[in-house]
């Protein structure tokens, strides 16, 4: 009988370990491309693409040379583009499936450089361009005054209608009710007649009596007088709180109006509104693209790891982690430097626990920059955290304070109709933002000095534009930070709408002046006449209402006269006579 | 080709049914868990350390890596729910800890299930392959022999590699 030990089997056995260990390792750099350009590609939502690779085995480290991962909404262009990535990696965990690097340094990373040629996109972003095709659209000839006038809403036109309006619903009823009020001889004869009956001396009872019935009888008369007067003052104030803005608005509607056109004339108004956005939108938003790198880059990459890996698990079965294990999440950087190169400078940024389960270790990841004086700026600093959580989204936040930054030959805006470069200028920056869930929101301020502007436009307008601009030595703009991780949105504003909207306006040609001229007489013409026929009406509203004032005191003293007392000092009188019969 | 030729060499030959049927049942092992664990090792070990007829050994690794595919997700349904079971969550903790524990990768669901399903698996696989092959030699091996399909098979290219191996 035959051995069951088949000893060249052993031989056999170890060849067979020994060639595929060895086929691993001659090939391991090639595994490791193959797979960190597969991970990567799937986080990125595109093609992501690596030069080479080499590794270590003590400690057990690998490097990747020249990663660049390409931009989904422009394939043209990488995302980001680093010149090394070096990581040491824990080993054991790998066992677990858990990437643990204790030291992560990139460096040269560099945002939007071009491709060699196109990448290809797994999953495509959505985009907006503002393009200036719908602006800085050149009036076509002048109208005419007539042609304006007739061409409602004028803010004038509506006041006089308001005003004509408001006094033609009040006028009517304030004039029958005027009608309705006591003459001054009646109130007069009312005062007479109190007079009379208070100061007669009354030695007959039955005649005082009679006294007072005509006295009662007296006072509700005065009483529903009274009632007329005051709902005629209530009508008088309800007509004065209706027409007296009315008649202010119309004062200044003509004036509103001449300015209004004269915009008109100068060119189109809403063509000047998103001047900012055009010419600094897009260098603010690649600046924001560093600011907001962390979170624009790392956190939708991040979700997009723990999303494959969740999707990974549903296909090819899942792995189970133990509680011993809880320490540990699927991938943590525990420190990190990344140095971003910007026009020949490198910015190094330092960051700490890089993970997308803060939960499991407890701590967010945190990040800094802290750049003393260079070549280029006095000062910068960025800080912030990032917490990503299952139960409760995403929390982060994170602050900039930029000084001084040196620019030069930087473009602005490349379009059909204007162009233009800043070929120097200084800018300083401050800001902060935060995230909660998906959704950012924060706020920048960005302070530009010492500008030199070089713009070109190609009609009059934005002649203007560019004249503006070249002039301009100073700009603050205001960014408002809002929209999603991934889809940032960004608003600009600034007083730059209001330097060329002034600039237009000087622009005015003397054709043009004139027909303003013109206009504003028409304008004046027709609001004098209303303004004075509502003056005189909105007088004849102060005088009623100065008489109704003086009426109602009158009737209001007259009221207060009284007969009473005299009843009972005569019924006291007849009460003691009586009594003094009784018992003397 | 050349793989059958061997089998059918095998099973012509005075090769015990046992080496057949443990080459037929590692196969089948081999064929249905994951290829990248600790257990394949070892697997492979066996295979050629102890005297297993290589050949039924990949040709069941062949076959049974087909029937893999539709049965991994029953293999990683069995798996998580045995991970998952609250009784042997001491144990699953503990291996957890362990160095070999993680070699094993036992906490992957589909490698989990299939080895349990493997080791129910074989001793059903190992006696039913051994006594196929017993009765294949005693009843069909002349039977079989004569078949007509088998004469044309011995005129084929099939059957001069055979030949050829045998000599």
């Amino acid at each position: 009988m035959k051995s069951i030990i088949r000893w060249p089997g052993l031989v056999a056995f170890f060849v067979v370990v020994g060639l595929f260990t060895a086929i691993s390792i001659l090939f391991l750099d090639f595994w490791i491309k193959l797979a960190a350009e597969k991970t990567l590609g799937l986080a990125n939502r595109a093609e992501v693409n690596i030069e080479s690779v080499e590794h270590t085995f003590s400690p057990f480290s690998i490097t990747l040379n020249r990663v660049q991962l390409t931009d989904p909404s422009a394939p043209d262009t990488n995302q980001l583009e680093t010149q090394t990535v070096s990581a040491a990696i824990d080993l054991p965990p790998l066992l677990l499936r858990k990437l643990i690097i204790d030291d992560l340094k990139i460096t040269g990373v560099e945002l939007g450089t071009l491709r060699d040629s196109p990448g290809d996109v797994y999953e495509k972003a959505e985009d907006e361009t503002v393009d200036s095709e719908q602006l800085f659209v050149e009036t076509q000839g002048i109208p005419s005054v007539d042609e304006i006038l007739a061409k409602s809403p004028l803010k004038t036109t509506l006041a006089i209608e308001d005003v004509e309006v408001a006094y033609e619903k009040h006028s009517d009823k304030l004039q029958t009710q005027y009608e309705a009020l006591p003459s001054k001889e009646k109130l007069e004869n009312y005062q007479k007649r109190i007079k009379k009956l208070t100061e007669a001396d009354y030695k007959d009872a039955t005649k005082l009596l009679a006294a007072k019935e005509e006295f009662d009888q007296l006072k509700d008369e005065i009483k529903a007088d009274k009632k007329q007067l005051e709902e005629f003052k209530a009508s008088v104030d309800a007509a004065k709180a209706d027409l007296g803005p009315k008649v202010s608005a119309l004062k200044a509607a003509p004036t509103q109006d001449y300015e209004q056109l004269k915009s008109l004339l100068a060119g189109d108004a809403d063509a000047i509104e998103d001047v900012t956005t055009l010419v600094f939108g897009e260098q603010i938003g690649q600046w924001s693209q560093y600011t907001l790198a962390a979170f624009e880059i790392i956190g939708p990459m991040l979700k997009s790891s723990r999303e494959a890996e969740q999707e990974a698990q549903a296909y090819q079965g899942k792995w189970i982690n133990f509680d011993n294990d809880a320490g540990l999440p699927d991938l943590l950087i525990r420190k990190s430097e990344i140095s971003i190169k910007w026009q020949e400078e490198n910015i190094s940024s330092y960051w700490t626990d890089i993970t997308y389960q803060h939960d499991i270790i407890g701590r967010a990841t945190t990040f800094v920059v802290d750049s003393s004086a260079s070549k280029l700026w006095n000062s910068l600093k960025v800080d912030g955290e990032l917490w990503l959580s299952d139960a409760n989204g995403a929390k982060a936040q994170q602050t900039w304070a930029l000084d001084g930054l040196t620019l030069s030959d930087l473009g602005l805006v490349d379009q059909e109709k204007i162009s233009g470069e800043l070929k120097s200028g200084l800018v300083s920056s401050t800001g902060s933002m935060s995230l909660a869930g998906d959704v950012l929101s924060g706020k920048g301020l960005v302070d530009l000095q010492q500008l030199l502007i070089n713009a070109t436009g190609s009609n009059k307008i934005t002649n203007i534009v560019a004249d503006t601009l070249n002039q301009l030595k100073e700009l603050t703009l205001t960014t408002d930070i809002a929209g999603t991780l991934g889809d940032l949105d960004l608003s600009i504003g600034s007083d730059l709408n209001q330097q060329i909207g002034g600039a237009l306006l000087a622009n005015v040609s003397t054709e043009q002046q004139e027909k303003l001229d013109e206009l504003k007489q028409k304008l004046n013409l027709q609001t004098s006449e209303v303004l004075g026929e509502g003056n005189d009406q909105y007088q004849q509203l102060l005088d009623w209402e100065k008489l109704a004032d003086g009426d109602l005191s009158s009737i209001d003293s007259l009221l207060e006269a009284k007969l009473d007392s005299l009843v009972d000092q005569k019924k006291d009188e007849a009460k003691d006579k009586l009594l003094n019969k009784l018992f003397n | 080709m050349g793989l059958l030729a061997k089998l059918f060499k095998a099973l012509n030959s005075d090769a015990s049914p046992w080496q057949l049927a443990f080459g037929f049942a590692l196969g089948m092992v081999m064929g249905l868990t994951p290829f990248v664990g600790l257990h394949s090792l070892l697997l492979i070990f066996s295979v050629l350390f102890f005297r297993v007829n290589i050949s039924s050994f990949l040709i069941a690794w062949t076959v049974f890596s087909v029937i893999a595919i539709p049965a991994s997700y029953g293999f990683s349904a069995l798996g998580e729910s045995i991970l998952l079971s609250s009784t042997l969550e001491s144990l699953w903790n503990g291996l957890y800890g362990t160095f070999i524990g993680q070699l094993t990768q036992f906490y992957h669901t589909t490698t989990l299930g299939s080895l349990i399903a493997c080791v129910i698996l074989f001793p059903i696989i190992l006696l039913l392959s051994k006594k196929l092959v017993e009765q294949y030699r005693e009843r069909f091996m002349k039977w079989v022999n004569q078949w007509r399909i088998v004469q044309i098979l011995k005129g084929s290219k099939f059957f001069q590699i055979y030949q050829a191996i045998k000599d």
